[in-house]
This record gives structure tokens, sequence and C-alpha cells, in this order.
């Protein structure tokens, strides 16, 4: 057969296979010819049992069901995923009938990569406790070392299909798309993006109800590290609701997820993609413009045009920065819209700056997005969600504002335009080429530079590149000195931007001095930001040594965020904690106490939760710890590492460290897994810090001390003298971890019958924890207590 | 040989240089292989071979993600379904052959790979069958190759196809009862057929 005749067939074959068989005559009457051979062809029609309807290279899925992992009981497979299978499971245990869907990592867990995915994903999905996202119920290792995940079995049709088969009006559509809103926007409140949002991703169940599924690729949004602009997530994502700035290789934001709620709704109320026409082109969502809404549903044109047309280009917008600022604001829109009220996205002027601009620079738009995004993590440590929802929209449009301009400039500056340098275009190289050119560009507007030069400062730093930020932080201050003087909001922005640069490279006199001067302006402004730079001040004390001085500032930006946020906020209670780490290392231990005791308090009525309830659990511990209050100690510390499994998984640091903590207090317990426990911890440190890292030293001495106990010093001792060279490679000066280890080292040496060695060491280390904490402080009460049982030994 | 270098030929590859095809298929295959074995080194029920996952790892490993951009997905999943149709055809081909356990090394990827002799038949005759197919309908016996070998999801084919779900569907569709004819006349002995 030629290749000809074969597409004429073909071509009849594949209409004819969607046609009933009663009416298929009539379709052959045109090429009686080919009537035969399509016909030979549709006895094969019937999907099922063929040769090509099993896969060669994988076992069958059914080779799963009947087994057992963990506490479940395999039933049979749900689907399948880039990262692994969902299988439907019952918990084993009678009393509690369950089916739940077990989502099994298919690759080995010695691939990095998808073990840190996984976890990652494990952590995200404890954050939130939502009506209408699948919770996560349990997870854990295999046998084999394959982590699965335990999540709510949601029963239900993808959301598309729900709204086709029972045929709901316009109205009722938006009415059931804004749960998903609720539900997206209270993920983005936890600060987790979803980044995959699509009808598939979207259950709805038998009571109506949309469920939010696979977090597969979902991110957090807190930490400056996973902010990073050149995180590759693409070849697990659905390319057809992919924004434009994650078709360009960039990490997906809370607006990104707007956009992608844009198209499903988009084709929940037209019954198409927003765009001319399908292929699903990567240059497509990059380049085109998307159809208005009425002009593609000729039946319900006459209710889409107006607002739902306005409301969909908003969120379909290419600039992130176009877009709704939120999900929450793109829900309002929706509700005005049912209410018969106006919308908002009818009266802005987005429409002021022309859209032949962002086709022009989309690479640069999308990089400046990202921008603002870093710029929204880099400007507190202690920065937090109510913050960010409060300001970024405003700081957006301005950082926005800056770069357009700056790119802008460049083109009629006669300078290569950044965007006709191809599509490899990156945050840095924007960065990069923002940095060479914005001294020439804004030689007669200083103003703009200094904002610009604080800008870059800020992105470098967010990226981890210090050392690039520096010459633009200091061009910011000068620049800002001389066009708005001392006492003005842009100069002390300037001044804390340098002065965290300036603490995170050890210069903490040059770093008090900044603070200094953008506090006094700050103060006098009355400005909403001094809680923050109160409590970077109280943070570069803190790590001078000067504890009073720390005191004082993380107090004052504690008044104040109790201002801003309330006496229930995680900021608050984080503050609290802080001061209560100050209070522990001032050796007032019934202080210490308290504070952690009202953090903790706070933290534990959070919905979750949140992982940073362990840190003052931790303190709480010790304090009972130290007081030999065993059994407290233990129920504290059981709970911290509930928490930290919870929200970490077996495998995450902080999870290490509750682990560590918990063994050594079984072990003077005398309970028997405190051994296993304390391995494990160091096992899991070893798994995640880089050789040599303290915190690797800090879990081989829990280890060490627990098998000193259990009366094996020889293991115990080669712990210590690891522990002890890297945490003094760490601290060449006075501190209390290396001298711990010394004071251990001594009694697992003096164990052993080398009792003067052993008393020498222990002897350095307790005068090292007397110089460390010289007002006296339990732990030196505790050394004590070693030192001398390390000389009765020597004496007997 | 570096990710940045599988990137390259891939690139060089997609402009046309079939050499750099040539060049890429050991890096790919003995990459793929090692990263099956890997996987099984677990627990018997572990032991399932993932084309997909297994090609996503592959592509994560083996691409310089910098540089790589949507655009070379399509290029990589190709590239990586014929290395898994290479793998499990000789696969198929040393198990009838009756090779495996006469002295070659023990490796476990030819454990999860160990089909009843029907189904290596079976591969062998579908790869038998696609080399024909792939005469007259090249674009179909990609998607065939993609799906079958390669153990990507219609909808993830249309994703790296840039077209439409519904037209990928049709494709399979049709090339699936093309396949089946001739795999039927294939048992009912394709000689006689042909002297019809």
């Amino acid at each position: 057969m030629d290749a000809l005749r074969w597409k004429e067939i073909s071509d009849l074959a594949a209409i004819a296979a969607d046609t009933a068989p009663a009416e298929r005559e009539a379709l052959y009457r045109a090429r009686p010819d080919l009537r035969d051979e399509v016909e030979s062809l549709l006895r094969f029609l019937e999907e099922g049992s063929g040769p090509l309807d099993s896969l060669p290279s994988s076992a069958s899925p059914q080779s799963l069901a009947g087994h057992q992992i963990g506490a479940y009981r395999i039933l049979r497979e749900l689907g399948q995923g880039g990262m692994g299978e969902v299988w439907l499971a019952r918990r084993s245990d009678p009393q509690l009938e369950q089916l739940v869907a077990l989502k099994l990592a298919r690759v080995s867990f010695q691939s990095e990569f998808f073990a840190r995915r996984f976890i990652e994903e494990r952590q995200i999905l404890a954050r939130l406790e939502h009506a209408n996202i699948a919770r996560l119920l349990d997870g854990g290792l295999t046998d084999g070392g394959a982590p699965y995940l335990v999540m709510q079995y949601v029963e239900g049709v993808p959301l598309d299909e729900w709204c086709a088969t029972n045929e709901l009006d316009t109205a009722e559509r938006i009415r059931l798309f804004l749960k998903v809103c609720a539900a997206v926007q209270y993920a983005h409140e936890h600060l987790v993006v979803h980044r995959d949002l699509k009808p598939a991703n979207i259950l709805v169940t038998a009571e109506g109800e949309p469920m939010l599924l696979d977090f597969g690729t979902a991110r957090l949004t807190e930490t400056s590290e996973q902010s990073g602009a050149t995180q590759t997530a693409l070849p697990m994502m659905t390319l057809r609701y992919a924004s434009p700035e994650q078709v360009d290789g960039l990490s997906g934001t809370t607006r990104s997820d707007v956009y992608a709620l844009g198209v499903v709704l988009y084709e929940l109320l037209t019954g198409r993609w927003p765009y001319v026409d399908e292929p699903v082109h990567l240059r497509v969502i990059a380049e085109s413009e998307p159809i208005a809404p009425s002009k593609v549903n000729g039946e319900r044109a006459r209710e889409l045009a107006g607002d739902l047309d306005s409301i969909l280009l908003k969120a379909l917008e290419k600039k992130p920065a176009r877009r709704y600022g939120t999900v929450a604001q793109l829900a309002d829109d929706l509700r005005r819209y049912l209410a018969g009220e106006p919308v908002t996205a009818r009266n802005a002027t987005w429409s002021y700056r022309t859209g032949k601009f962002l086709r022009r620079h989309r690479w640069s738009a999308a990089a400046a997005a990202v921008l603002v995004l870093t710029l929204g993590v880099a400007t507190g440590v202690s920065l937090r969600q109510a913050r960010i929802a409060e300001r970024e929209r405003a700081k957006a449009e301005a950082v926005a504002g800056f770069v357009e301009r700056l790119l802008g400039a460049s083109r009629s500056g006669g300078v290569t335009p950044l965007a006709s340098r191809g599509r490899d275009l990156r945050v840095v190289e924007v960065i990069d080429d923002a940095a060479k050119s914005v001294g020439d560009e804004f030689k007669d507007n200083p103003e703009v530079e200094a904002g610009l030069r604080s800008t870059i400062a800020s992105t470098y730093m967010a990226l981890g590149q210090n050392r690039e930020a520096v010459p633009h932080v200091e061009r910011a201050v000068a620049l800002a000195e001389s066009a708005h003087g001392e006492n003005d909001a842009a100069t002390a922005r300037a001044l804390t931007a340098r002065g965290r640069l300036r603490m995170a490279a050890g210069n903490y006199t040059g770093a008090q001095e900044d603070f200094n001067r953008a506090l006094r302006t700050l103060t006098m402004l009355g400005s909403p930001d001094l809680p923050f730079l109160h409590s970077l001040m109280g943070e570069g004390a803190y790590r001078t040594g000067d504890l009073k001085t720390a005191r004082q500032h993380f107090e004052a930006s504690l008044a104040g965020m109790r201002l801003s946020f309330g006496t229930k906020h995680l900021a608050t209670a984080t503050l609290i904690n802080s001061i209560g780490v100050i209070a522990d290392e001032e050796g007032d231990a019934p202080a210490a106490e308290r504070y952690f005791q009202e953090a903790a308090d706070i933290l534990r009525a959070m919905p979750g939760p949140p992982g940073n309830t362990v840190y003052p659990l931790f303190g709480l511990q010790r304090v009972h710890f130290l007081r030999g209050e065993l059994d407290r100690a233990k129920l504290i510390g059981e709970e911290a590492y509930r928490i930290a499994l919870r929200q970490g998984g077996e495998t995450h640091r902080t999870t290490a460290t509750a682990l560590s903590v918990l063994s050594l207090t079984k072990a003077h317990l005398s309970e028997r897994d405190a051994e296993n426990g304390a391995r494990k911890a160091v096992q899991i440190c070893q798994a995640v810090y880089p050789a040599g890292h303290l915190e690797i030293a800090r879990a081989s001495n829990f280890l060490a001390r627990v098998l000193l106990i259990n009366g094996k010093p020889a293991e115990a001792e080669s712990l210590l003298r690891e522990a002890y060279a890297m945490a003094r490679k760490v601290y060449p000066k006075p501190n209390w971890r290396p001298a711990e280890s010394l004071l251990f080292l001594g009694q697992a040496l003096a164990a052993q019958g080398h009792l003067e060695e052993g008393r020498q060491s222990a002897q350095a280390g307790l005068r090292e924890f007397e110089t460390v904490f010289p007002g006296g402080h339990p732990r030196v009460d505790e050394a004590r207590r070693v030192y001398r049982s390390v000389g009765r030994t020597g004496k007997d | 040989m570096t990710n940045h270098d599988v990137t390259g030929l891939l690139q060089h590859w997609s402009s046309g240089d079939q050499q750099a095809f040539e060049r890429l298929v050991p890096i790919v295959y003995d990459e793929l292989r090692r990263l099956a074995d890997g996987s099984l080194r677990q627990e018997p029920t572990d032991l399932i071979l993932q084309p997909t996952a297994l090609v996503h790892e592959l592509y994560l490993k083996l691409v310089d993600q910098k540089r790589a951009q949507w655009r070379d997905r399509e290029q990589f999943f190709g590239v990586a379904s014929k290395m898994m149709r290479r793998i499990l055809v000789d696969h198929a081909r040393q198990r009838l052959a009756g090779k495996r356990g006469a002295g070659a090394a023990h490796v476990p990827v030819e454990e999860a790979l160990d089909q009843p002799a029907e189904t290596s038949r079976t591969v062998l005759a579908v790869d038998d069958a696609l080399k024909r197919f792939a005469e007259i309908d090249p674009e179909r016996s990609r998607i065939v190759e993609m799906r079958y070998f390669g153990g990507l999801d219609l909808e993830e084919i249309a994703d790296l196809m840039q077209v439409s779900r519904t037209t990928v569907k049709r494709h399979w569709s049709v090339a699936r009862m093309w396949l089946h004819r001739e795999l039927e006349q294939d048992i009912h002995g394709r000689a006689s057929l042909e002297g019809n």
C-alpha cells in the first residue's frame, strides 16, 4: 500500500470511527472504493485486549494489588503521574475502614531529585487543611526505601466533565469555580503555589464539592532559595494551562496560578482554549493574544460580552503584573459580576501601556515578574504573608515600572534591546544588563537610579550573589543620600539593604551603623517597616553576642508586630521565641520557659500547627531536661517530633534535630529505642547536610551522649572527636558547641580508663562553657556535674 | 559526557545533523540502563519498570535544563522512546534465543523486563509491523512508538507534539487499528496473505 492511498483510507477511517455504524454507509457513498479497506480496519476499533493495549515495558498494574504498604492494603490503580502512581488502598485496621489514595514514588529513592520532590510535596500538603483540598493523611517509606504519601481519596469527576454532564449554566459554573478559587487562595495564603492547575486536578464529588488534588509540582513561596528563577519543573507540567512565564522556564508564582485558573474558567465558559487555534504551542502561549470569550461561543456570546470578557482577559494577561494580583481579587470580580455590580477589570487602566511593547519584551517582561517576586521575598527576614499581601501589589507595580522604563530607555538609547537576544535570557542576565546600563541611562534621574540600584542589589541578594550586590547597594545609598537627603524612606531602604548585606558578610559594626541611620529615619516617619528593621537589628546584635541590645530590639519589634498583626500571629510568635532564646542564653531559665511557652501556645493554636512550632518546643524541652524533669521533657520532645514528622517527613533536618533531642531524654529514662533514634538522626543529617556540617556534629554529640549512657564509650569517643573537629573549625573562638564535645569526650575517655586525659578534656570543656556563659547558666551547671563525675572516676 | 554535550547533541540533531543522533544513542542507552538498574534494586513490589518515570528521570539527568526548554522535550522523549524500543526489542530477541542465563552477566534490568515468551514475541511482532507502518505513515508511527514503547500517555504525547488531544487520540486509534489488523495477519501467516 502506498502512503497516498493510506492517507485517504486513514482519514476516512478516523471519521468513520467517530460515526455510528448505522450511519457509516452514508460516508462510503462518496468513496465506495475505500469501503472494504476502512471496514476491515474498523473491526479492530474496540479497545481492550489487543497486543497494543498493554504496554510491554511495565509489569501489569495488578502486580501491586493485594500488597501491604505500611498500614495499607493496595486495592487497585487509580492513575499515573510523572512522579509515581496513585493506588486505591484501604487501611488494614478494621476499626478504621477507610479508603485512601496512596501515591508511591516509582523511581528509585536514590534519585535525589525525585526524593526531594516527594518530600517537598509532603511538606507542602501537610500545611494545607481545607475542605476543598485533598488532605494528606500519612506518609512514609516502603521496606525497600521508596517514599509514599497517603491522601484523602476523592471520588469524583474532572471539573469540566462535571459541568458538561450536569449541563450547568454560566452562573452555576462560576459559582462552582469560586469554590476552586477559595481553595487556591487558601493555599496561597499558606505560601503554597500549585503551579499545575487544570480540570484533571480538580475533581467534583457527587455532592458537587470541587476538590483540589496533586500538589506534585507545587512550591512554597516562603524562602528565598525556593523562589529562585531557574527551577525547572517543566517536564511535568501541562502546557495547556501553563502561563507565559512558566513556558519561559521561570518558576510559577501565585499569578501563574491566576493565569491557569483563567484558562480553566475560559474553557468552562466557552468550551475551548483561549488562543487562535490549537495546537497548544509554547509560542502561542508566549505571543498570541487570547480571543475575547464572547467572540468564540455563539450560545453564550451575550452573557460573556463585557464583564466576563474583561475578567478573563485580565486573568490571562501575558505579563503577571497585569493580572489580578491575587486569586481573591479574581474571585471578587466574579462575585461582583454575579451580583450585577461593576467589576474592577473594566475600570482598570491596564491598556495604557501597549501590548506591543510587552510582545517585544516578552522574555524580559517575564524576568521582571520574577524580580518582583524575589523582591517580595528578599525584603525582610521575618517577612510573612500578611506583609506580602499588603504590599505586593504596590511593589509589583513600582518595580515593574522601573524595569520597563529601564528596558524602554535601553532601546531608545541605542543599546541592543534585551528581547532581541533570544529566549535564553534569564533573570540574572536582565539584572546584569540593568546593572551595566542603569548608570548611563538614568544620569539625570538619580531618584529612579537609586530605586533601581536598591532593586538590583536586593535581587542579587535573593539570588545569593551578595558580592555582585555590593557596588549597587553602595551606589544606591550614595544616590539616595544626595537625591533625597538623610531623612527619606528611600534612603532608609537603601541603608537597610546595605546593612543586611554587611551583616551577611560578617561586618556587624558596619551593619549596625546603617541600621541605626535607617532606624532614625523610619522612627521619625513612623514607618510600618520599623518592626522588620528592629528584628534585623536584633539578629545582628545577637550574632555579635550583645544579648542585651538584641533583646531590646526584639522587644521593640515584637511590640510593632503585635500592633500590625495582632498577638496571635506567626511573626509575633517568632519574635517571642527569639526573646526566649536570649533569655535562655542569659541564664534566666524561668523567663525563657515563659517565652517558649507563650510562643508554643500561639503556634499550637494555629491550624497545622506550623513547622516553626518546634523551635519553642525545643527550648521548653531543654529547660525541663536541664532541670531534670525528664518525663515532661519527653512529652514535649515527642510533640516536637510529631510536628516535625508531619511537616517535614521522616528525612527532614528538623525531624533529625527533634529525634536527637528526644533520644537523649529517652536514654536518660533508660528507654530501649533511644540509641536507634539517635543513630537515625545522625544518618539523616549525613544525608541532608554536606560533609563537615555543624548539624552533623551536633547529631553526633547527641548520639555519643546516648552511647555513654548505654555503656559504649569507645564508639562515643570517636564520634566526639569528629564532632569536636567539625565544631572547632566553625567556632575557633569559645563557643558552647565545641565545648560540649570536649566535655563529653572527657567522659568517654575516663570511662575507658584514660583517666587523666579524660579529666583534662572535660576541664577544657568546662572552662570554655564558663567563658561563654560568664553569668552562669544551666548548661554550665550541667558541665560542672559532668566534670565532677569524670573527676570522681579519676579518683576511684 | 556532560549534560551540556547531550543538550548540544539534541540541538544539533534537531537541526538535521543525523550524526549527532548516532552519537546520542549510546549515551542515552547506557544511561537508561543504569537508571533502570538503579531503580530496580528495590523490594520485589517495587520492581516495576516505569518507562515514563525513567524517561522523566533521564531527561532531568542528561539535559542541561538551563539551556533546554520546552521545545527540546519532544525530541528528547522521541529519542528516549526509541531507546526503550531498542532495549525491549533486544531483550525480547535474547529471551527467545534462550541466551539469558547462558553465562551472560545477570543484570537487574533484564529481570524487570523479563516477560513471558508470548510477550517477547508480541514485542518483536509490533516492532516489525511498526517498521512497515512507518513507511506509509511516519507521523502516526511516532505516536505509537512514544505510546507503546515509551510508555507516554496520549495527553503527554499531545503536549509534546503540540497538537490537540483529540488529534492524537484519532491518530492513535487509526494506527492501532492498522497495526492490530497487521498483527492478526501475521498470526494467520503473512506469506499466504501476500499471495492474494
